[in-house]
């Protein structure tokens, strides 16, 4: 099927590859969703490719002030204007002569300008001309006819509520429905978009997060594993810590493509080990990728230095990437589109993830948190990353909280970290409740940090420091 | 070799007649008698004859079409040839290269008609 890319980062993914050639296209949703700089973004993108396109106001919004606003962007370019962007004004014709001209005008433009794309902008305006649905049925459909013959992919721009798309006809007569809207979710005010209609084609089903930038349109598709992805080989190479006592309780390291979840109170050393994970890799050519959520690169390169790890030297090497996202502007939609965006473009090998419980905090509910968890493990799994996830667990004496919200599932290897008391002080052990494919030891160690890093001791032997 | 104007205008309305029956099977008579309309004012530009042809619901009409009695017929068949091509051509982006193939293959046309190949029937041999 020939296709129409828009050029919007990750929209064409989403509609695998581009708008269907001569659709016509519903974009809808309420005021200011969004929907005039979606369609705006796909024309000017599309004229750079050479294609031409009539752009039809109506009276939701002069051209002048819509021109004026888009100048603000940088996907515009004026050297376009009266070229391959043709703005004509329906309004008039619609006001002046009625709706019934509106085809006719249409068909002389089409004749004179021969584009590739029509929009018109706003299409309910239209609707609201006629006085009856019969008569605004027939228009559409005559005008559907037209603009296919005339090889046209058009876009029919509409301020709609979403529960309308189950009622009114042109959501049935048009070709491809897009719905866009905004939410409030926890900290943010997002825009989403969702393909409800796409005939002809396959598409990613869900809500996609977009943003509004100075670039104009970008869109962070839903998370997801991928089709097929659920199944991936077992790969024999082992990634280990580079501390003994860890490596060996693990029979070597963490497997090839697997993910790991390190759970831990406060203070356990949760982030020095995860660090150490890396520049072990780095240390044999292992690129990595440190997303913090909680610490600055800062703060990392200076912990690291204190144990003597040349952090920097990996960093410009290009072995290592410390990325800082503040849990206060974190937004898993788009971020976690953002990490895996870097380690498919940087090959990366080791992925440490600190934690996932501000990952958690930037969910608007569990359900949604284990869905993004699930999809991202797959993901890491699919590109052979070796992952591990950290999870604060709140409660210093207890290592059970790992089956919370069940992170069990999408983790091949469990390792946790708590505090015994031992008298009248505290003491660190590690175990190892799970490592699939692996027979690890299942051995409750004592460690801790030393100037130089991790030492893993021997198995604690008082049963009742564990209570 | 060239044929009487009043043949080859025959010929084409039978080939027209098969085309326009066909394709409305797929695009109903509305979007086809669009499809015909727009094909003919592209047309019309070079030859403002082709306007003449008639597509009516009980098919193709060439009645209007003034025949030439001594001029040879290279000039109509010209006319309805790029006709033909351009119909394919936009058919084949609507229904997809298959459905018009067999579309063509009906009216005996060859396969590259329906791109921008000269209007050969398949009893010419193509």
């Amino acid at each position: 099927m020939e296709r129409i890319p828009t050029g919007i980062k990750n929209l064409d993914d989403i509609i695998y590859g581009g708008i269907p050639a001569y659709s016509l296209n519903l974009i809808s949703g309420l005021p200011g969703s969004g929907k005039t700089i979606l369609v705006q973004n796909i024309i000017f993108n599309c004229a750079r490719r050479g294609l031409k396109s009539i752009y039809l106001t109506t009276i939701s919004e002069s051209q002048l002030k819509m021109v004026r606003n888009l100048g603000e962007f940088r996907f515009f370019d004026d050297r376009f204007l009266g070229e391959k962007l043709i703005y004509g004004d329906l309004g008039t014709v619609l006001r002046n002569s009625g709706p019934e001209h509106a085809i006719g005008y249409i068909t002389d433009l089409l004749k004179q300008h021969r584009p590739d794309i029509v929009v018109i902008d706003s299409i309910k305006v239209i609707r609201d001309l006629f006085f009856d649905e019969k008569g605004f049925r027939t228009f559409l459909f005559d005008l559907a006819a037209t603009l296919s013959v005339w090889e046209v992919t058009a876009f029919l721009v509409g301020e709609y509520e979403e529960r309308e798309v189950s009622l009114l006809s042109e959501f049935a007569i048009a070709d491809g429905i897009f719905y866009l809207y905004g939410q409030e979710e926890k900290r943010f005010q997002k825009r989403f978009l969702r393909v409800l209609k796409l005939r002809g084609s396959n598409y990613q089903p869900g809500e996609h997060l977009f943003e509004i930038t100075e670039n104009g349109i970008v869109v962070y598709p839903r998370l997801r594993p991928e089709e097929g992805e659920l199944d991936y080989e077992v790969l024999p190479r082992r990634k280990g810590f580079g501390i003994d006592g860890l490596d060996e309780m693990l029979g070597g390291g963490l497997m090839q493509g697997t993910v790991a979840l390190l759970s831990g109170p406060t203070g356990s050393g949760k982030t020095i080990m995860a660090l150490r994970f890396l520049v072990a890799g780095a240390e044999q050519g292992d690129r990595g990728l440190f997303v913090s959520f909680e610490e600055t690169p800062a703060h990392l390169y200076h912990a690291a230095n204190q144990l003597g790890w040349d952090v920097g030297r990996f960093v410009d090497r290009g072995l290592l990437e410390i990325k800082f996202i503040s849990p206060i502007e974190l937004d898993v939609d788009k971020h976690a589109i953002e990490i895996l965006e870097i380690l498919s473009s940087r090959q990366v090998e080791r992925f440490v993830m600190d934690s996932i419980s501000s990952f958690e905090t930037g969910l608007p509910s569990p359900q949604k948190y284990r869905d993004h968890l699930w999809a991202l493990a797959h993901r890491l799994r699919k590109q052979r990353v070796t992952a591990l996830f950290t999870y604060l667990n709140e409660d210093p004496f207890s290592s059970l909280v790992v089956s919370r919200s069940q992170l069990s599932l999408i983790a091949d290897h469990i390792i946790f970290l708590r505090y015994v008391e031992d008298r009248s002080g505290l003491r660190k052990v590690l175990g190892v409740f799970k490592s699939r494919g692996t027979r690890h030891t299942t051995d409750i160690r004592e460690y801790e940090i030393t100037p130089t890093g991790v030492r893993v001791m021997g198995k604690v032997d008082k049963a009742d420091m564990l209570r | 070799m060239l044929r009487a104007p009043a043949e080859v205008v025959k010929r084409y309305e039978a080939l027209l007649n098969t085309i326009w029956t066909e394709s409305a099977r797929y695009l109903g008579e509305f979007s086809a008698s669009l499809l015909a309309k727009r094909v003919a004012w592209e047309i019309s530009l070079e030859y403002p004859a082709i306007e003449l042809v008639e597509f009516r619901p009980d098919g193709v009409s060439c009645s209007r079409i003034p025949v030439p009695q001594e001029e040879s017929d290279a000039h109509v068949e010209e006319m309805f040839a790029k006709f033909t091509q351009k119909y394919m051509s936009v058919l084949t982006k609507l229904l997809g290269r298959k459905r018009a193939r067999e579309i063509g293959e009906k009216a005996g046309l060859c396969p590259a008609t329906e791109n921008t190949g000269a209007v050969r029937t398949l009893e010419e041999g193509c």
